[in-house]
């Protein structure tokens, strides 16, 4: 019974499988009837297995159906996707061409932009190193060299310093010997009052002796005949007390020149003993003044030195992570040919479209590519980034 | 009389007091205030009344330095104002005078 049942042959054998489902309830009716309670149930398995059977086989046939209409349909489609192949591929190859040249561009426009940055980097580099040269050469920080701006400016203030009290003393020492030979003048005119005192007591002196041979004359005219040698004598006396007084009037006139004389120098003096100091104060003032500026300069100037110095290596360090930088044009290079690789199966790809008309022998190249690629890709570039060690500039 | 002059013999000191202006004007007088002084063994010049100072004044507290020193006698400059202070302090004055 269950041996007819396993059977699949739903088509051809549905009238059999009707006649024996009938039989098999006839069973159960007979089993019932007898009692015979194993029988009953073996017929009563089996109707129940045979109509599970038939349902399944049903159901099976149903989606079957389905299924080959959707087969069908796609086998359409299919055949619509390579009808438009070619133009497809001929878009497709157009736009890959265009994106071909796109990439030896840009590979041309970063080589020719990464040599002009190198360059660049390059005289950066050489300025920079120029500069701390001139830097440490001219205006070098060291503290023990005389030609140092600071201790210049220190020597130059102190040369000064002194120049300007060698000058003060001068001045203070002019006014000493001025003041001393105005004392040597008040002295001298002091002296020429003296002689004046005594010409005048010589002027007197004349004036008696005058006096004194006037009288004698009166006496020798008196005496007559006699008294006429002694006449002359008094005379001559006259003449010489008259001469002594002319002398005594020039000695005067001279020694008034020579006073007058001595005050003319008496002034001149004076305005050499006297300056007023409150301008030399203020020169010294200013001098000083322009110093302590001149000092501030030259320190912050030193300053400013230090920190550019400083700043040297500083650019020097920039300029080398730079370069270093440059090298992403290894990697762009590198990615844009593997792009470029890309590409180029791409091309072929689409020339395979073009080429083949049959879909199947197109399925077989195109299966190929994809062995190929998946070979490459284990071998592909794995530095994704640029931090590398000290690189020397190129 | 912007000089004046007071010996103290007791002391051995004398005292010359300077009023006003102190410059080639009265050279005379100040030279006058201690020409005579030869037994003193300190003479003082009060500076306290002292408006104006110039260079023939600091030539003449040299003279009176030297004229001191000739007879082993020392010379102070006594309470200058601040304005002759400076000057005296420009000619580096305390180097050769006791300045108080």
């Amino acid at each position: 019974m269950s041996d007819a049942i396993g059977e699949p042959m739903p088509h051809t054998s549905g009238y059999l499988l009707y006649t024996g489902l009938m039989i098999m309830i006839c069973l159960v009716a007979y089993g019932v009837f007898r009692e015979d309670w194993l029988l009953t149930g073996m017929a009563l398995a089996a109707v129940l297995l045979t109509i599970a059977y038939t349902w399944v086989v049903r159901r099976t046939t149903l989606s079957a159906a389905q299924a080959s209409d959707k087969e069908t349909e796609k086998e359409q489609r299919r055949k619509t996707v390579v009808q438009i192949l070619p133009d497809l591929a001929d878009v497709l190859n157009i736009e890959l061409n265009d994106l071909g040249t796109e990439f030896e561009r840009v590979g041309s426009i970063i080589s020719s932009a990464v040599i002009e940055l190198g360059q660049t980097f390059q005289s950066l580099d050489r300025l920079s190193r120029i500069q701390a040269e001139l830097l440490n050469e001219n205006i070098a920080d060291d503290p023990t060299d005389a030609n140092n701006l600071g201790n210049f400016m220190k020597s130059f203030a102190q040369g000064s310093d002194k120049s300007l009290q060698h000058f003060i003393d001068t001045l203070v020492d002019v006014s000493k010997l001025s003041v001393k030979s105005a004392h040597h003048m008040d002295d001298m005119l002091g002296h020429l009052d003296g002689i004046f005192k005594l010409l005048e007591e010589s002027a007197s002196l004349a004036d008696k002796t005058n006096l004194l041979a006037l009288n004698a004359s009166i006496e020798a005219a008196r005496a007559g005949e006699s008294g006429r040698g002694f006449a002359v004598v008094a005379d001559e006396v006259r003449a010489l007390s008259v001469r002594s007084a002319q002398f005594n009037q020039q000695i005067r006139c001279k020694v008034d020149e020579t006073r007058q004389s001595v005050t003319l120098v008496q002034s001149t003096i004076t305005s050499m003993a006297s300056r007023d100091m409150n301008d030399t104060l203020e020169q010294k003032r200013t001098i000083q003044d322009m110093f302590s500026r001149a000092e501030g300069i030259s320190k912050s100037v030193q300053q400013v030195v230090s920190e550019i110095s400083h700043i040297g290596p500083q650019i020097d360090g920039a300029v080398s992570n730079a370069v270093r930088a440059l090298q992403f044009e290894d990697m762009a290079t590198q990615t844009l040919g593997a792009a470029q690789e890309n590409l180029k199966n791409l091309q072929y790809l689409s020339e395979e479209m073009l080429a083949e008309d049959e879909p199947s022998r197109l399925l077989a190249r195109i299966n190929s590519l994809r062995e190929k690629r998946s070979d490459k890709r284990h071998k592909a570039v794995t530095q994704t980034s640029i931090e590398a060690g000290t690189v020397e500039l190129f | 009389m912007t000089v004046r002059s007071t010996i103290d013999d007791k002391k051995s000191t004398a005292l010359i007091q300077i009023r006003g202006r102190f410059d080639f004007s009265i050279h005379k007088a100040f030279r006058d205030a201690y020409k005579n002084i030869s037994t003193v063994r300190k003479v003082i010049v009060d500076l306290s009344e002292v408006e104006y100072m110039d260079s023939a004044a600091l030539g003449m507290l040299l003279l009176l330095r030297e004229h001191a020193h000739l007879h082993s006698a020392s010379v102070t400059l006594r309470a200058p104002r601040a304005d002759v202070s400076r000057v005296l302090e420009i000619a580096n004055f305390g180097r050769l005078f006791e300045i108080v």
